[in-house]
């Protein structure tokens, strides 16, 4: 059994290998890691850009690089076709009655004020003020962005998973092939479990490159490797449900954006629904794998935690294997 | 004619398959959660944990001023009891306001993930604040507004162009791979060859197709979100020249490899990349070089234009020629390419 089992998954390796399928799906999460890691920096932080024309002191300027992004321009005109671009970023000249703030009138809420007490800030600095402010912390330096985007892009691995088993049963079907396995000595319970083996390590694989690239040394690697375990699980089932029930290829490959909906929703749902909210997404295996990982990056999550939201995932795919049974197996013949 | 003719049968196989209704389906279900689940805009107000180490007068002028302001303030017994707080909801913020050798101090208590400039930026606005009762105090600028009529869209209909842009835009990108190698290996490429048709009818074709199930999958979707509120002449273009320009895109990717399997790897790679651009749409403070160049980019852009009452036509237009150019330009490269493998 485990012979033939092994036969499946290594014809796909090497048939995947030759395609340079496993490849690109392999690396596309550490990719994935190293642009969020690129861009965490950037956009998780709330920062003034301004661009200023040569009316505006040097000395101003660099006071302004404490609050932001300053980019100096040649004069007012271009100054406000800078600002009328679509990023968001505030113009800034200098005359006899003060500083002129040039905006377009679409910027986020906020930089304004933030943008203008910055410049009061510097205009009264010598006013002695009746209040101390202090700023402090309590020394926590994961930031909202890299938590969620990591936890995202790892319940993303599942999808990858799920593409790996949805074009190769494509393949097959393009192929022809997917008839011969009828006739050859395997049963349909050991091609299923032969053709899930790659779209379950590779998942895994790809989870801990994407903990590795952001950096999480802290976290639990026995509960976040159970949560993976979950995941890449979740892959299979939408692996096979898109490629076997759907019998046209076409349907197949485009049936893969419609699992964004479900992972978008559940992260989402997670993140932004309030408590009493939140049992709307619990048909979804996305959300308690979500949840186990952000608990475990938290460095909140307990064993039982972990156990039970693996639990859930495990018995929610279970039940849409169950229900998908007959489908698969037909989609098989 | 014989593109015309191409093009029709291709439009018949199409819609007898899954695919056509698989696509609405999907803008219909966007479309549902668009309504029924996304509010129409977001309320974001960061919880603040409070404790008032004050008594008397002050105690009072403190608690008054937090009422007014426009936070969630919960207010707790302890300066141990905020960290706790702080520490059970990773989004919101700490203030402990105590009274040292007679002045008060306001101590505000961050996560820690913040960077410097945040920090000088929360720091200063506070102070900015409290200065402003200060005698003496003078207003350091004032503002002028470029655009005093720009539209702001609500959250919900600030979605629709991503969706625009990613699916009904790309829809070639993602698909017309498929249909390629579907062709190729089910021997209707064999037919084909024997037909007076050529290589760059038969793509237009599939072109053709897939403009039609984007018009359709992006005019569904807005239609049902912004109803009369979408400028739809623009849109119908701008929909017909980023479709296009993805289509050919994808056929150009689609020519370097003999199998849709091969192939997939860098669609689905062009496509999460493209999709980067979003993070700039909804963030765009954050627009670094590396975003603004990617096609997507300016496409989002111009799509929301055109759910603005007064739309910036020199921008939306401006696109419509630089997609629809490109979309030439790699439609015959593709068309090059295939010409050479796309035989008997």
């Amino acid at each position: 059994m485990f012979k033939r089992i092994l036969a499946i998954a290594l014809r796909d390796l090497k048939s995947g290998t030759r395609d340079f399928l496993i490849l690109y799906i392999s690396l596309a999460p550490f990719l994935l890691a190293l642009i969020l890691k690129a861009i965490i920096p950037g956009a998780g932080a709330t920062t003034i850009n301004v661009a200023v024309d040569p009316s505006v002191d040097q000395e101003v300027v660099e006071y302004l690089e404490g609050y932001g992004s300053v980019e100096v321009l040649e004069g007012v005109e271009s100054v406000n076709d800078r600002v009328m671009k679509t990023d968001d970023l505030f113009g800034l000249t200098s005359g006899p009655d003060g500083f002129v703030i040039i905006r377009q009138g679409t910027e986020t809420a906020g930089g304004l004020e933030m943008l203008r007490a910055a410049l009061n800030a510097l205009e009264n600095r010598d006013l002695p003020l009746p209040v101390e402010v202090r700023l402090s912390d309590i020394g926590w330096h994961l930031s909202p962005l890299k938590q969620h985007g990591a936890n995202f892009l790892i319940i993303f691995c599942s999808v990858f998973g799920g593409m790996l088993i949805t074009l190769s049963l494509v393949e097959e079907k393009m192929s022809n092939t997917l008839s011969a396995i009828n006739v050859a000595p395997i049963s349909k319970t050991e091609y299923v479990i032969g053709k899930s083996l790659l779209a379950f390590i590779i998942p895994i694989i790809g989870a801990f490159g994407v903990v590795w690239i952001l950096g999480f040394a802290h976290i639990n690697y026995g509960m976040i490797a159970l949560s993976f375990v979950s995941v890449a699980l979740i892959g299979i089932i939408v692996g096979f449900s898109i490629g076997v029930v759907n019998t046209e290829p076409i349907a197949a490959v485009a049936s893969m954006k419609t699992i964004f909906i479900p992972v978008i929703g559940s992260v989402f749902g997670a993140i932004f629904l309030p408590d009493r909210w939140q049992p709307v997404l619990y048909w979804s295996p996305f959300y308690w794998a979500y949840d186990a990982i952000d608990a475990v990056i938290l460095d909140e999550a307990t064993w039982g935690l972990v156990l039970r939201n693996a639990g859930f995932v495990v018995a929610i795919t279970a039940v849409a294997f169950l229900m998908l049974n007959k489908k698969i197996r037909h989609g098989l013949q | 004619m014989k593109l015309l003719y191409s093009f029709l049968k291709d439009m018949r196989l199409a819609t007898r398959g899954f695919y056509f209704y698989l696509e609405l389906g999907f803008a219909l279900i966007f479309v549902a959660v668009l309504i029924f689940v996304v509010p129409e805009n977001f309320e974001s107000s960061v919880p603040v944990y409070a404790h008032l180490d004050l008594e008397g007068p002050y105690l009072a002028a403190a608690q008054d001023s937090l009422a007014r302001e426009a936070y969630d303030v919960t207010l707790l017994d302890s300066r141990q009891e905020v960290e706790a707080g702080l520490a059970d909801n990773r989004s919101s913020v700490g203030l402990v306001i105590s009274l040292e050798g007679g002045r008060v101090v306001y101590d505000y208590i961050l996560q820690g993930y913040e960077n410097e400039k945040f920090r000088n930026i929360i720091k200063t606005t506070i102070e900015a604040g409290f200065a402003r009762n200060v005698p003496g105090y003078s207003e350091a600028a004032t503002v002028t507004t470029l655009d005093a009529d720009a539209e702001v869209l609500s959250d919900r209909l600030n979605i629709l162009p991503v969706f625009l842009g990613l699916n009904a835009a790309f829809m070639g990108l993602f698909i017309i791979a498929s249909y390629i190698f579907l062709d190729k290996d089910e021997g209707t490429i064999r037919a084909f060859a024997v037909t007076p048709a050529t290589v760059w009818q038969y793509l237009l074709s599939k072109m053709g197709v897939m403009l039609v199930a984007g018009l359709m999958s992006g005019l569904v979707a807005t239609v049902l979100v912004a109803g009369t509120a979408a400028n739809y002449l623009h849109l119908i273009l701008l929909l017909i020249a980023c479709n296009a320009f993805g289509s050919a895109l994808g056929l150009l990717i689609a020519s370097f490899f003999d199998t849709m399997v091969k192939a997939m790897g860098w669609l689905y790679l062009s496509v999460i990349v493209l999709a980067f651009a979003s993070v700039s749409y909804y963030m765009p403070a954050f627009s670094p070089l590396a975003i603004r160049i990617l096609p997507s980019y300016p496409m989002l852009f111009a799509f929301r234009e055109t759910l603005y009452q007064a739309s910036d036509l020199a921008y939306i237009y401006y696109n419509v020629l630089g997609f629809s150019a490109a979309a030439v330009v790699l439609f015959l490269l593709a068309n090059w390419r295939f010409k050479k493998t796309l035989t008997v």
